[in-house]
C-alpha cells in the first residue's frame, strides 16, 4: 500500500513544488502590466499580442465577467495588483470611479475622443461602441412594419412576440438610460407594460436571436454586433437587425472602457497600453474584425456598420456617466418582477 | 478520538466556516430595510418554490436513469458493460452550460433536428428543459455513489432474501434498495446543492430560480447586496443537510459476523437485455453524444478571431490544478468521513456537515471571501506578500475546502459497507491508529477514494468563479478559455478547449473505471492477508 500511494504521490508532489517554485514570489517587475478584462479573450488576444510585440511591454491577463472583476478590485481597494480595468461596459467603470480606485488619465489621452465617449472627470475611455438594436425575422415581419421607437414595442400587435434579456449587463444599461432621459415612472410603466404584453425574458444576446431564427419571437432588443458574428459563419441565417429612429433610446451606445486602477505603481506604462487601445490601428481592429465602432472617426468602419457620423446622428443623449446607477436599476427591474 | 483524525478535521472545518463569516460580517453592516425589502416579498417565494420544484425534479430524475446503469453495469452479466459505466459517468466531464446549449441545440434552427429533416422543432426549455439539462449533468454522481454501493453490496443478504422466497423484483426493493440509501442520499445531497445554486443552465433555459436573485445581486457590485441572497441559499443548504440527517439516523449495513463476503455471482437478464441496452443508448446519446457532437460542431466551423493561445498550455494549466486539488481534497475528506462514521456523536456529525457548506457557498461568495481572507494575510504579515493572494497553493486550498462535500459521500458510503471489526481487531492487536488507518482502514476504502478523487479532478476541470478569480495570473485553464470565447459567441474558437476537456476527462474516466474493474475483489484480500 504505502509503496503504490507513493507511486501517486510523487508526481503530484512534483507538479505542486514545481508550481511553488514558479508562482511564489511573484512581484510584477517594470515592464509588465496586470490587466484585470471582462472582455472575452477572442477580441483582447490579438491586440495584446501586437502590443506585446510592439512594445516588448508584458501584459498579464485575468479574464471574468466584468461585475465579478469589479466586486474583486473594490475588495482588493490599495492592494490590487492590477493596473488596468478594461470593463465590457460603462456601469462598471462608473461604480469604480465612484469609489475612488480609478486614476486620472493623462489630458492628451482624454482630448483625443470625443466626449460622448469618455467618462467626465477623465478616469475611463471607451474603447469602443457596442449599440442597442432591433433585431427582427424578416420572414414574419416586413421591415416596413417595425417600429420606430422603443416604446412602440408595448402595442398589442406585438403581443408575445418581442425578446429581451433581463439579466444581461447590456439590457440593465439601456433601462438606466431610460430612466435617465424619460424619468423612473415612464420607464417603470414601460417596462410593466412589456411584462404584461408578454415579452420574453432570454438569458443574454444570443439566445434571443437563436429564438429569432427558431421562429419562437420575431422581435428582439440585442447588442449590435452578435448578429454580425453569426452572419460571417451562416450568411443564410434568418434575422435581420435595424435601429430605430434617430435619437430614440432604443438605439443606446453603450460602450466597452478601460481604466487605470489608481494604486497601480505602472501608471505611465498604463497609459501607454490605453494610448495603444485608441490608436487608429487598434480602433481599425474593432470596427472590421470584431465588428464594433470604432470611437475616434479616421477609422473606416466595416460595411456592415454604419458610419462614425450616422451612428452619433442615431444615438440618444445619454451621458456613459450616466451608467453607472446599475443598482436602483435593479432593484427597479425587481420590482416589477424581472428580476 | 484520535488526533490524527481531529486536528485536520476540525482545521478543514473552521475553514469552510470562514467564508459564511465574511458573508455574515457584509450582510450585517447592510441597512436592514433594504435587506428585509430585497426578501420579503411575493417574488421571493415565487423563486424559492421554483428551486424546491426543480431540486425535486431532478433528484426524481437522476435516480431514475442512474439506478438501472448501476444495476446493469454492477449486477448483471450483460456485455459492454464497461461501455455502459463509461456512458454513466461521461456527463461529468461536460460543463453545466455546454449541456444546457446541448440540450438547446437539439431543436431551434440551425439545431440537430433542423439539420436531420429541414424543420424546425421547439428546443427543451423552461422546467423541463432545465430538467433536463441539470439532470442529464448530476446525473453520474447519483451513478458513482450507486455503483460503488453495489460493488459493495454482501450478497449474503440477497442469498438469505431468496432463500426466502422472495423473487428478483422483491429482491431488490426489499433487500437491496435499503442498503443504497447512504448512496442515494449522498448522490442526492450533491446534487441539490448543485442545483439550488445553478444559475447558468437555468437562465439559458429560461426558468428562473433563486440564484437569479445572487446573480442580479452581484450586478449590482455591491458586497452586502449580494451576501444576503448567499446567506439564504446557505440557509436552504442547511435544510437540506437536516433531512439528510434524518434520514441516515441509525443506519448500519456492514456485514456483523465474522468472514469476508464472496464475490457473487451476476444475473443473466435474457429477454430484457434489449430494453435494457435501449434505455442506456438513449442516456448516452442525450448526455455525452449530443453535447460531445455540438462541440465538434462547433470545432467543424470556421474560426472569425485568430486564437494564438495554445490548447496544450491550457490543458498542462488543467491537470496543473486538477490533480492537487484531487488529491488534497480526498486527503482532507478523509479524516472528516471517519469521524463522522467511525467516531458517531452529535459533534462529529456537526463536523461533517460543515464539510457541505463549503460546497453549498455560491462559489463567487467562496472566491470573495478568499480574496479577503489572503489579502488580510498578506496585510498582516508583509514577508508574505505575493505569495498568499492569487498564489497556487492558495488555489488549491480553495479548491479543496470548495468540492470537500463531493469526496466525502463516496467514502461516507464506503464506510457504512466496511466493516469496523477488522479495525477493532488490529486494534486488539496493539496496532496504533495511524497504522490502522494506513493498513486497515484506507485499503477498505480503496474503490472510494479512488471515485471520490475523480469526482474532484472533474469538477477541477470544469470550475470557473474561484479559477478566474483566485488563480494567478495569465493562468487560464481550459474552461476559462471555453467561457471566455462561447461567452460572446467565438464557438469555433472555444471549440478546441472544450474538446480538449472532453477528451481530456473522458480519458481520465475511462482509466479510472478500467482500474476499478480489475481490483474489483482485492481490497478485501490484501486486508485479510495483513491481519493474518
Amino acid at each position: 500500500m504505502s509503496f503504490r500511494l507513493a507511486k501517486y504521490l510523487i508526481p503530484v508532489v512534483w507538479v505542486v513544488g514545481w508550481f511553488c517554485f514558479t508562482s511564489f514570489g511573484k512581484s510584477v517587475p517594470s515592464g509588465q502590466l496586470v490587466l484585470y478584462c471582462g472582455r472575452s479573450k477572442a477580441l483582447v488576444k490579438p491586440l495584446l499580442d501586437r502590443f506585446q510585440s510592439e512594445t516588448g511591454i508584458r501584459v498579464k491577463v485575468r479574464y471574468a465577467k466584468t461585475a465579478q472583476l469589479a466586486v474583486a478590485l473594490v475588495e482588493e481597494g490599495q492592494q490590487s495588483r492590477a493596473d488596468l480595468f478594461w470593463a465590457q461596459d460603462a456601469g462598471s467603470l462608473g461604480v469604480l470611479s465612484k469609489s475612488g480606485l480609478l486614476a486620472s488619465l493623462h489630458p492628451e489621452i482624454v482630448d483625443s475622443i470625443p466626449p460622448q465617449f469618455r467618462n467626465r472627470d477623465g478616469q475611463w475611455v471607451a474603447t469602443s461602441g457596442r449599440a442597442r438594436v432591433l433585431a427582427f425575422a424578416p420572414l414574419r415581419v416586413l421591415r416596413e412594419e417595425l417600429p420606430q421607437r422603443l416604446e412602440e414595442l408595448v402595442d398589442p400587435k406585438w403581443k408575445g412576440r418581442v425578446g429581451w434579456a433581463p439579466t444581461n449587463a447590456s439590457f440593465q444599461a439601456a433601462v438606466t438610460a431610460m430612466r435617465n432621459s424619460w424619468g423612473d415612472g415612464r420607464t417603470k410603466k414601460w417596462l410593466v407594460a412589456m411584462k404584461i404584453n408578454g415579452t420574453r425574458n432570454y438569458a443574454k444576446n444570443t439566445p434571443i436571436l437563436k429564438a429569432l431564427a427558431a421562429g419562437e419571437i420575431d422581435l428582439g432588443l440585442p447588442n449590435h454586433y452578435y448578429l454580425l458574428r453569426f452572419k460571417a459563419n451562416d450568411d443564410q441565417f434568418p434575422v435581420e437587425q435595424q435601429f430605430f429612429a434617430p435619437g430614440d433610446i432604443g438605439n443606446l451606445v453603450n460602450v466597452a472602457g478601460i481604466g487605470v486602477v489608481k494604486y497601480s505603481p505602472n501608471q505611465e506604462l498604463a497609459m501607454k497600453f490605453v494610448r495603444f487601445l485608441l490608436s487608429a490601428r487598434a480602433q481599425q481592429y474593432f470596427a472590421k474584425q470584431v465588428f464594433e465602432y470604432p470611437v475616434i472617426d479616421e477609422v473606416e468602419s466595416s460595411s456592415q456598420l454604419v458610419s462614425h457620423e450616422r451612428l452619433l446622428e442615431l444615438a440618444p443623449s445619454v451621458k456613459l456617466d450616466e451608467l453607472s446607477d446599475v443598482a436602483d436599476t435593479i432593484a427597479m427591474l425587481k420590482e416589477v418582477g424581472l428580476l | 478520538m484520535p488526533w490524527c483524525l481531529l486536528v485536520p478535521a476540525l482545521g478543514s472545518a473552521l475553514a469552510v466556516i470562514l467564508p459564511v463569516a465574511y458573508l455574515v460580517i457584509n450582510a450585517v453592516q447592510r441597512d436592514s430595510s433594504r435587506i428585509a425589502a430585497d426578501l420579503f416579498r411575493y417574488r421571493t417565494i415565487e423563486l424559492l418554490g421554483n428551486t424546491a420544484a426543480l431540486t425535486f425534479g431532478v433528484l426524481v430524475f437522476s435516480s431514475l436513469v442512474a439506478l438501472p446503469i448501476a444495476y446493469l453495469t454492477t449486477q448483471t452479466n450483460l456485455r459492454g458493460r464497461s461501455w455502459m459505466a463509461l456512458g454513466g459517468v461521461l456527463p461529468l466531464t461536460v460543463p453545466g452550460y455546454i449541456m444546457a446549449y446541448a440540450m438547446l441545440a437539439l431543436g431551434g434552427y440551425g439545431g440537430f433536428w433542423h439539420r436531420l429533416t429541414g424543420q424546425v422543432i421547439a428546443s427543451p426549455k423552461g422546467y423541463w428543459g432545465a430538467l433536463l439539462a441539470l439532470g442529464m449533468y448530476n446525473m453520474p454522481y447519483m451513478y458513482l455513489n450507486l455503483r460503488a454501493a453495489f460493488s459493495d453490496l454482501d450478497p449474503s443478504l440477497e442469498e438469505a432474501g431468496r432463500s426466502l422466497g422472495h423473487g428478483r423484483l422483491s429482491l431488490l426493493v426489499r433487500v437491496i434498495l435499503p442498503q443504497l440509501r447512504p448512496a442515494l442520499l449522498s448522490g442526492g445531497l450533491l446534487i441539490s446543492l448543485h442545483v439550488i445554486a445553478d444559475f447558468g443552465v437555468v437562465s439559458l433555459m429560461q426558468f428562473e430560480t433563486f440564484s437569479l436573485a445572487l446573480y442580479s445581486a452581484n450586478e449590482t457590485m455591491d458586497r452586502g447586496a449580494f451576501a444576503v441572497p448567499a446567506l439564504v441559499l446557505i440557509m436552504m443548504a442547511m435544510l437540506i443537510l437536516m433531512a439528510d440527517v434524518f434520514f441516515l439516523r441509525g443506519l448500519t449495513l456492514h456485514r456483523v459476523t465474522a468472514g469476508t463476503p464472496r464475490k457473487k455471482s451476476l444475473i443473466e437478464l435474457g429477454s430484457w437485455s434489449l430494453a435494457a441496452y435501449l434505455f442506456v443508448a438513449i442516456v448516452i446519446m442525450v448526455g455525452v453524444v449530443a453535447p460531445a457532437g455540438l462541440v465538434v460542431f462547433w470545432f467543424l466551423q470556421t474560426p472569425l478571431a485568430s486564437v494564438t493561445d495554445g490548447v496544450l498550455p491550457a490543458l498542462a494549466r488543467s491537470l496543473a490544478v486538477s490533480f492537487p486539488a484531487a488529491a488534497m481534497t480526498v486527503a482532507l475528506a478523509t479524516p472528516i468521513a471517519l469521524l463522522v462514521k467511525r467516531y458517531p456523536s452529535r459533534w462529529s456529525a456537526i463536523l461533517g456537515r460543515s464539510a457541505y457548506i463549503g460546497y453549498a457557498i455560491p462559489s463567487l461568495a467562496f472566491a470573495l471571501s478568499f480574496i479577503f481572507l489572503s489579502l488580510q494575510i498578506e496585510q498582516k504579515i508583509p514577508m508574505l506578500r505575493g505569495w498568499i493572494y492569487q498564489g497556487f497553493v492558495p488555489l488549491i486550498i480553495a479548491y479543496s475546502l470548495h468540492f470537500l462535500a463531493e469526496s466525502i459521500g463516496p467514502i461516507r458510503s464506503g464506510l457504512y459497507l466496511a466493516t469496523p471489526r477488522l479495525e477493532e481487531s488490529a486494534r486488539a492487536l496493539g496496532v496504533g491508529s495511524w497504522r490502522i488507518l494506513m493498513g486497515v482502514t484506507l485499503p477498505l476504502l480503496r474503490n472510494s477514494l479512488i471515485i471520490s478523487a475523480a469526482l474532484v479532478f472533474l469538477s477541477v476541470m470544469k470550475e470557473l468563479p474561484i479559477t478566474m478569480l483566485l488563480a494567478p495570473l495569465n493562468f487560464d485553464t481550459l474552461a476559462v478559455n471555453v467561457w471566455s470565447y462561447s461567452e460572446d459567441a467565438y464557438f469555433a474558437e472555444a471549440a478546441p478547449f472544450a474538446l480538449c476537456i472532453l477528451l481530456s476527462s473522458g480519458g481520465f474516466v475511462w482509466i479510472l473505471l478500467s482500474r476499478g474493474g480489475q481490483t474489483f475483489s482485492g481490497p478485501r484480500k490484501s486486508t485479510a492477508d495483513l491481519l493474518v
